[in-house]
């Protein structure tokens, strides 16, 4: 009994987390208190206060004016990363885990050998060669994602591809891929979605680290992971503004591996 | 050992896979090597002589055959940029990063066995509770933004190292090692939190076992069967973890490098990236993903050496 109410409480916690973040990143996209860009030399690494809530940057920005938009791009870019990462995945999956044969075995052959492969190392290969920018993050990271998607609606498929009911549609006459789709693919997503909320976190942190390392979003974009190798330079003068835009990943990150976990479980 | 040899067999078909492949998206993709290693303001003449020097004119796979032979005997090429042999721009700064990601793994398998049993021991207690809330937040912080907290805290408000201030071994070991160690905690840090996770649930879940039961019917005490019975068998998804993580702390090691301004092997693949440095790129690439594959390996067998009942699951779940 005592351990029920533990996991409904991550999942409370993790949605009030993620509301929060959400609104924030909504709040973003149409209302900033300053212009992000707007340089103040008056209020030069200003302390946070009432005016400026997490103070300013060394030209003067207004630092929540700059997380809001950074927080917005990692947001975007973790989405698109995801979406196209579950897409392919649940297509590549689904048809393998379905139909099985040797289709089956050379899809996952590939898939063993990218799999093998760190994540953050291929979205490297995109990126040296066709150049940085967000677009080919989003690329990069999309591609890299694609196997352990497709490898767990792989084993979901092929777990209920045998069962009573999927023969009796198909001896019903339903066409294989109706069965795909309607029959089969609802029971696969609760599994599916708290691997979409893990992907969405690792997409936020191979992002933000790719940022980081200026190989990301490429200025006069802003992402969280960007603004922090910024904020590194002035960790002295300004710590306030490295240690809100971490936090801002933290918090984001948080969220979604607790409303995960209390999925999972719950 | 049929289970090994299969494995190895397997292992040598992915490294010749992910090398074909990196090869093959580094030869097609960016156009002509020959013209991106001279700049374009070159003759026509010139282009063609250094096109058949380099040996762009012959077969793809003539080429690919000969890369690869080059590369295990360890000559990874000439770099474009800095026309010196890539082999001895990186292998000069690889021990940094496998030093960085061994000494991260030791901390981390020192640290978590420890605080993950304990976790388990006092389940549902005041400590348990603060175990894993501290468990979760840590898991959330990425490594790089650690280290910049770490930067923050022990190198500027403590002053215990000079941010930035790195020291060579050959130098002074000893201001080597004290400013290594804070990188390599970084790295470490939300990896601890991962298998603290994994190591208490499984040994929570282990602990409910019919032959656990069985142990303490025949009048072992806790603390026996904990560590003759339960660990032994909740640390194989441990085991599983930390395969996977000891490659991450490769790639890690390569972001953190930045943080804490270490001349390693990441300073030379982003600077190869940003000029377009193709063979080294290449170089550090495939050399990463060997490093990883190896390690994987490694943890298969590791694995079936613990648990023999691995290989038949094994065995039937691939049917």
């Amino acid at each position: 009994m005592q351990t029920k109410k533990k996991h409904s409480l991550n999942l409370i916690i993790g949605l009030i987390i993620t509301c929060i973040m959400l609104f924030l990143i909504i709040l973003g996209f149409f209302y900033t208190p300053y212009d992000p860009t707007k340089m103040d030399s008056s209020a030069k690494f200003a302390a946070p206060s009432i005016k400026h809530l997490m103070g300013c940057d060394n030209f003067g920005r207004d630092i929540f004016s700059r997380v809001l938009k950074g927080m917005g791009n990692t947001f975007v870019i973790a989405l698109a990363t995801v979406v196209i990462g579950v897409v392919s995945g649940v297509l590549i999956g689904a048809v393998t885990g379905y139909f099985g044969g040797w289709l089956d075995e050379v899809v996952m052959r590939i898939n063993d050998v990218v799999f093998a492969f760190p994540s953050i190392l291929l979205a490297l290969v995109f990126i040296s060669l066709f150049g940085t920018g967000k677009y080919n993050v989003v690329l990069a990271l999309g591609i890299a994602f694609i196997p352990s998607f497709a490898r767990i609606v792989r084993g979901e498929f092929i777990k209920y591809r045998e069962m009573d009911y999927v023969k009796s549609a198909r001896l019903a006459g339903v066409s294989h891929l109706r069965i795909i789709f309607v029959h089969i693919l609802p029971n696969t997503m609760t599994v599916l979605l708290s691997s979409i909320m893990i992907g969405f976190n690792n997409a936020v942190l191979a992002e933000a680290g790719m940022s980081y390392l200026g190989i990301g979003v490429q200025p006069p974009d802003a992402s969280l992971g960007s603004m922090l190798s910024e904020a590194q330079g002035y960790l002295f003068s300004a710590p306030g503004y490295a240690v809100f835009t971490g936090l801002m990943i933290i918090l984001l990150v948080l969220g979604f591996s607790l409303l995960a976990d209390g999925l999972k479980k719950g | 050992m049929k289970y090994v040899l299969k494995k190895l067999v397997t292992m040598l078909i992915t490294l010749l896979c992910i090398s074909f492949l990196v090869y093959l998206a580094f030869d097609i993709i960016p156009g002509d090597a020959a013209l991106s290693a001279l700049g374009t303001d070159v003759t026509p003449e010139r282009l063609a002589a250094v096109r058949e020097e380099m040996g762009l004119n012959r077969p793809f796979i003539e080429r690919y055959a000969d890369w690869l032979i080059n590369f295990i005997r360890g000559d990874f090429g000439i770099s474009y940029k800095y026309r010196v042999p890539v082999s001895e721009m990186i292998m000069s700064k690889l021990p940094v990063n496998v030093m960085m990601a061994v000494t991260a793994f030791i901390i981390m398998a020192a640290v978590s066995v420890p605080i993950g049993i304990y976790s388990a021991k006092h389940k549902g207690k005041g400590i348990d509770r603060f175990i894993i809330i501290l468990n979760q937040i840590m898991m959330s912080v990425p490594h790089f933004f650690m280290g910049i907290l770490i930067t923050y805290i022990f190198g500027l408000v403590l002053k215990i190292f000079t941010p930035g201030g790195f020291v060579s071994y050959d130098k002074d070991p000893g201001g080597f090692i004290l400013y290594m160690i804070f990188p390599c905690i970084a790295i470490a840090l939300p990896k601890i939190a991962m298998s603290v996770k994994l190591l208490r649930g499984s040994c929570i879940e282990e602990a409910g076992k019919d032959y656990v039961r069985t142990a303490y019917s025949r009048g072992n005490n806790t603390s026996k069967v904990l560590y003759h019975h339960v660990l032994r068998n909740a640390m194989l998804p441990v085991i599983t973890l930390w395969g996977m993580t000891l490659a991450d702390m490769m790639v890690g090691s390569i972001v953190i490098e930045q943080v804490f301004n270490i001349p390693g092997i990441g300073r030379i693949l982003l600077t190869s990236i940003s000029y377009r440095d193709y063979p080294v790129v290449e170089a550090v690439i495939v050399l990463i993903a060997f490093v990883v594959i190896v390690t994987n390996f490694c943890v298969d067998i590791i694995y079936q050496l613990v648990d023999p009942r691995i290989t038949m699951q094994k065995e039937t779940l691939n049917k």
